[in-house]
């Protein structure tokens, strides 16, 4: 008998779908991700398109119809200084979505390679990364980030920079401990044996084996970099007037809470959804990622 | 065996720190191994846990550091070799391990994981690539199309196929075995073995197969090494080992395996080993399997046996050979009768007689 | 509840199901399993991975099948009393007691921050309600019948102190520090050295003759059946497809699924083509409406395409094909 029989491999073959259409098919089955994605969707759309969508400028003031309720020419009311709630929370979208995407870039293009230095490395190398990394988050986050501000000085640009950098070290350690596991799996040890050279095999092998628990990480990171921009900002060390995030919109109407308490709620809500439906993806993309690296 | 030497490991030793319970130990996971392979031999290498096998082979493909002896490849010295240095002779000797399910990167395409030697080794255009690995499918056994799917869409069998179809595809000389057949059911098992020995004969390869599994390996080998706790303690042709071992350790390990055969397994009289297997940091002195040989003598506690030869070929080493009674190159079947009483009557308590 | 005779089997599985629900679908997972161990013998339950043999001792333990979405049916009879749909309380009286299992991985099966004696002493006490001492006093005396040196001292080690091989024999002592009857051993070989294997099975063959238990020993390598069973019953795809004395079945096997097993393991003492059986079995919900083993079958026929039936062919051996009433036809290589 030959052991070189193929009928039947093929017929195990024809009836299965490529990998990367069942991570979909996996997703699309979860409702909830699904309608969070969609959400996002929406919400970034109207980032984008926001010049076009909004009935009114967003630094018109107009004194004589300051803190009005809703109405049909200000769909959502005006704010302290007439201007329309409704345009500046659309534009307060492009603002708050751009930040968070800076912030969580920039944690991430820090972290990720450094990660994967300490972890496929280790050794000194590893060990001094690791010594900056703790040292970094054995300190809050937010008021690291606040200090790092006021040194600077403030603006949006500061800010993001600086929540960048404080949640830098949490992108590192998920990274780190990806690492550290996938190195111990025999496939990099048959690449070594291989002759493949170390860079090529932390290119090739160990980074598209972290990038999925990346990405469940990411969104979720996208949500409290969002949250960290907004507290900033609630705080007036991030964005400056007259740019407004939906942070900075929150802090404002503070003061005005017993006049007008609906000017606190659409920011905190915009807020609040945009980061439930981040984290909401993220457990989708997690739930659909399959039992790669497990047995 | 008048063919040309492919590889030889000359009083090979490796050596790594364990940290146990808090103290660090240095465990000598293999001591002083001399082996040699010619083209187209297949040496079968078996032994338990601690015996050093699958230590000796990532020693010889230079996965790990050695503490002592040579290495040589078509040659040339390989052991002190610099990483960079040996990486070209790497293309000589490839590796199949014993996990399917670990060994191929989840995240790349099948066809890409067959190509990766490729790519390293040949300056071959992506086109020439592609047609290679293609052609590699089909030698194991595998639809071309499988070069476009991921390993999770294959089974344990077929994940092993394309391991080999990795490793052959730059045409090495060697092919390592760890234990490759070991995870898979029996058939699957006995289909993979077909499929090396098949390949063996298209292209000339030589096998170190590395196993627990002694019928397997006779099967397959040529020669056979015999390892306890990282030393070579018999080697020979697999008929003479097997049918005239000369070491009581080679003894045990034939005495253990059950044969699917109620009558003929019911029906054996042979001596299994008592004890456990000793801890590789703390070796016994003298001949490392004395704690557990129903032969052992004063001498075996106090030196090491040297390698003596064996008649039919090979070599053991054990103090039975040159002290005691003496075999001087005979089999050990000779003392094997009087041994039976001697277990019974004598104070080798704990040894067990089927 | 029924008297158990000398002559009546210990343990007797008439037609065990066992079926998985999950998202509204059901899931076979053993399909006509039965199979008997009679008092003081050996019944080798063998099958390749997946063919369900953990899955019937586990149901026989009591350990799957009792909750919402898993659900037995059949009769499993443990000396006379009925164990599907026995109330928990009576099961725990049984297990670890009267039947006590010995698992395969013994690294996992033992609880890493106790003593060993205080893990055997703590199931002597829950069933037998004695004082802390006697208890002890028990462990040792069990320590000392699988052959652990120094058993008196040794109590006090923990198993990582242990090799693999002296924690097999410390989950055997466990399992036997109440005097059970009856013994369900799920590979507890596999995961150890040849060299080690074979003093565990040369232990259980002993402690067997000298306490008279009765023992169900579950592996896929046919060697250690040869070696220690009376008799066997083997599985393919959850259900059983031959039983039988053990000389009889490895002499003569009357289904074709057992002479090709068989015909497959390589052996130390024969030369010649390795033999393997193509294909692989069937996924659960992908079984075939006739015969399970048709499709890789070098003897299939018309009549396969039917549900094939444990045909009883001869005192205490039974055969789940057709063709089992004859020896079966040689094969042509």
């Amino acid at each position: 008998m030959s052991a070189i029989t193929k009928t039947e491999v093929i017929a195990t073959l024809a009836g299965s779908r490529p990998t990367r259409g069942r991570f979909v098919q996996r997703f699309r089955r979860q409702p909830i991700a699904v309608g969070a994605l969609g959400f996002l969707l929406l919400v970034s759309a109207m980032a984008l398109l926001a010049p076009w969508l909004i009935p009114h400028d967003p630094y018109q003031q107009d004194l004589a119809r300051v803190l009005q309720t809703p109405s049909g020419e200000h769909l959502l009311g005006t704010d302290e200084l007439g201007r329309d709630v409704f345009s500046r929370l659309i534009m307060g979208a492009r603002v708050s979505l751009l930040a968070a995407l800076q912030g969580t870039t920039l944690a991430i293009a820090i972290g990720l390679p450094l990660g994967l230095v300490a972890g496929y490395v280790r050794g000194r190398v590893d060990g001094a990364i690791m010594i900056v990394t703790d040292a970094l988050m054995a300190l809050p986050a937010l008021v690291l980030a606040m200090a790092i501000v006021a040194i600077w000085g403030p603006s949006l640009t500061n800010a993001m920079v600086a929540i960048g950098i404080v949640t830098a070290p949490r992108a590192l350690r998920l990274v780190r401990s990806s690492v550290l596991q996938i190195r111990e799996e025999t496939f990099i040890e048959a690449a070594r044996s291989i002759g493949t050279r170390s860079i090529v095999i932390v290119l090739r092998h160990v980074l598209p084996n972290v990038v999925a628990p990346l990405i469940v990480f990411t969104a979720i990171l996208a949500g409290t970099v969002m949250l960290m921009e907004a507290g900033l900002s609630f705080l007036g060390l991030g964005v400056q007037p007259p740019e407004s995030s939906w942070g900075a919109m929150l802090g404002t109407s503070f003061r005005y809470i017993s006049r007008a308490p609906l000017l606190a709620i659409y920011p905190g809500l915009a807020i609040a959804l945009t980061v439930l439906a981040l984290n909401l993806v993220g457990d989708g993309i997690r739930e659909s990622i399959g039992k790669k690296l497990q047995k | 065996m008048n063919q040309e030497l492919l590889l030889s490991a000359d009083d090979l030793s490796v050596a790594f720190t364990a940290k146990r319970a808090g103290r660090s130990q240095r465990v000598h996971a293999l001591r002083g191994v001399t082996l040699q392979l010619h083209r187209g031999e297949t040496v079968g290498i078996v032994g338990e846990s601690g015996s050093g096998k699958s230590t000796f082979a990532r020693a010889l493909m230079r996965l790990i550091p050695i503490e002592g002896g040579r290495i040589e490849l078509a040659g040339e010295e390989v052991g002190g070799m610099s990483t960079r240095r040996f990486r070209k002779h790497r293309r000589r000797i490839q590796m199949v391990f014993q996990d399917p399910y670990s060994s191929l990167d989840p995240s790349m395409r099948v066809g890409d994981s067959i190509a990766e030697p490729l790519k390293v080794h040949t300056g071959l255009s992506r086109g020439e690539r592609e047609e290679r690995v293609a052609d590699l499918l089909e030698k194991v056994g595998l639809p071309r199309a499988a070069a476009e799917r991921h390993p999770e869409e294959f089974s344990g069998g077929q994940r092993q196929r394309i391991a080999i179809a990795r490793a052959i595809s730059v045409e090495p000389d060697i092919l390592v075995c760890d234990e490759a057949v070991s995870a898979l059911d029996v058939s699957t098992q006995n289909q993979i073995i077909a499929l090396l020995e098949e390949l063996r004969g298209i292209s000339g390869l030589s096998y170190l197969f590395i196993s627990h599994d002694l019928a397997v390996v006779r099967h397959i080998s040529d020669r056979v090494v015999v390892m306890y706790l990282g030393q070579i303690i018999e080697e020979g042709p697999t008929e003479r080992v097997y049918s005239s071992f000369a070491h009581p350790y080679t003894q045990a390990l034939l005495a253990a395996i059950p044969i699917p055969d109620p009558v003929a397994q019911r029906g054996r009289s042979a001596l299994i080993a008592r004890g456990d297997l000793p801890d590789p940091a703390n070796p016994p002195s003298g001949c490392a399997f004395r704690t557990r040989c129903p032969f052992a003598m004063e001498i075996c506690a106090q030196q090491e046996p040297v390698a003596t030869r064996v008649e039919g070929g090979g070599s053991v080493r054990c103090h039975l050979q040159t002290s005691g009674p003496q075999l001087g190159g005979r089999p050990l079947g000779a003392l094997m009768a009087s041994a039976g009483d001697a277990a019974s009557t004598g104070g080798n308590e704990g040894v067990d007689d089927r | 509840m029924t008297a158990n005779t000398q002559a009546d089997p210990v343990l007797d599985v008439r037609d065990l199901e066992l079926t998985f629900t999950a998202g509204g679908r059901g899931l076979k997972l053993l399909d006509g399993v039965s199979f008997q161990v009679r008092r003081g013998e050996t019944l080798g339950l063998v099958g390749e991975s997946g063919s369900g043999k953990s899955m019937s001792a586990l149901s026989i333990m009591g350990f799957v099948g009792r909750n919402r979405s898993q659900s037995l049916a059949g009769s499993i009879r443990y000396q006379g009393t009925e164990l599907i749909g026995l109330p928990d309380k009576q099961y725990r009286r049984l297990r670890g007691n009267r039947i006590a299992m010995v698992f395969q991985e013994p690294m996992t099966s033992l609880d890493p921050s106790f003593t060993i004696g205080s893990q055997i002493a703590e199931g002597i006490r829950l069933h037998q309600g004695v004082s802390r001492d006697a208890a002890m006093k028990r462990v040792v005396e069990v320590l000392d019948l699988v052959r652990i040196p120094s058993a008196a001292q040794r109590l006090k080690s923990y198993p990582h102190e242990f090799s693999g091989g002296m924690r097999q024999r410390v989950l055997i002592a466990m399992a036997l520090a109440n005097n059970p009857e009856f013994i369900i051993a799920d590979e507890p070989t596999t995961a150890l050295d040849v060299s080690i294997q074979a003093q565990i099975l040369e232990l259980l063959k002993t402690l067997q003759a000298d306490l008279g238990l009765s023992l169900l020993f579950i592996t896929h390598n046919m060697g250690v059946v040869a070696d220690i069973c009376d008799r066997v019953a083997v599985m393919y795809a959850g259900q059983i497809v031959e039983e039988g004395h053990v000389l009889d079945v490895f002499r003569e096997p009357r289904h074709p699924y057992s002479e090709r097993l068989l015909a497959a393991m390589p052996r130390l003492d024969a030369t010649g083509d390795l033999q393997w059986i193509p294909g692989s079995p069937p996924d659960v919900d992908a079984r075939p409406h006739g015969c399970r083993f048709a499709p890789r079958c070098h003897l299939a026929a018309e009549e396969c395409a039917e549900p094939q039936e444990l045909l009883v062919i001869g005192r205490g051996r039974a055969s789940r094909c057709w063709r089992s009433t004859s020896t079966l036809p040689e094969v042509a290589r």
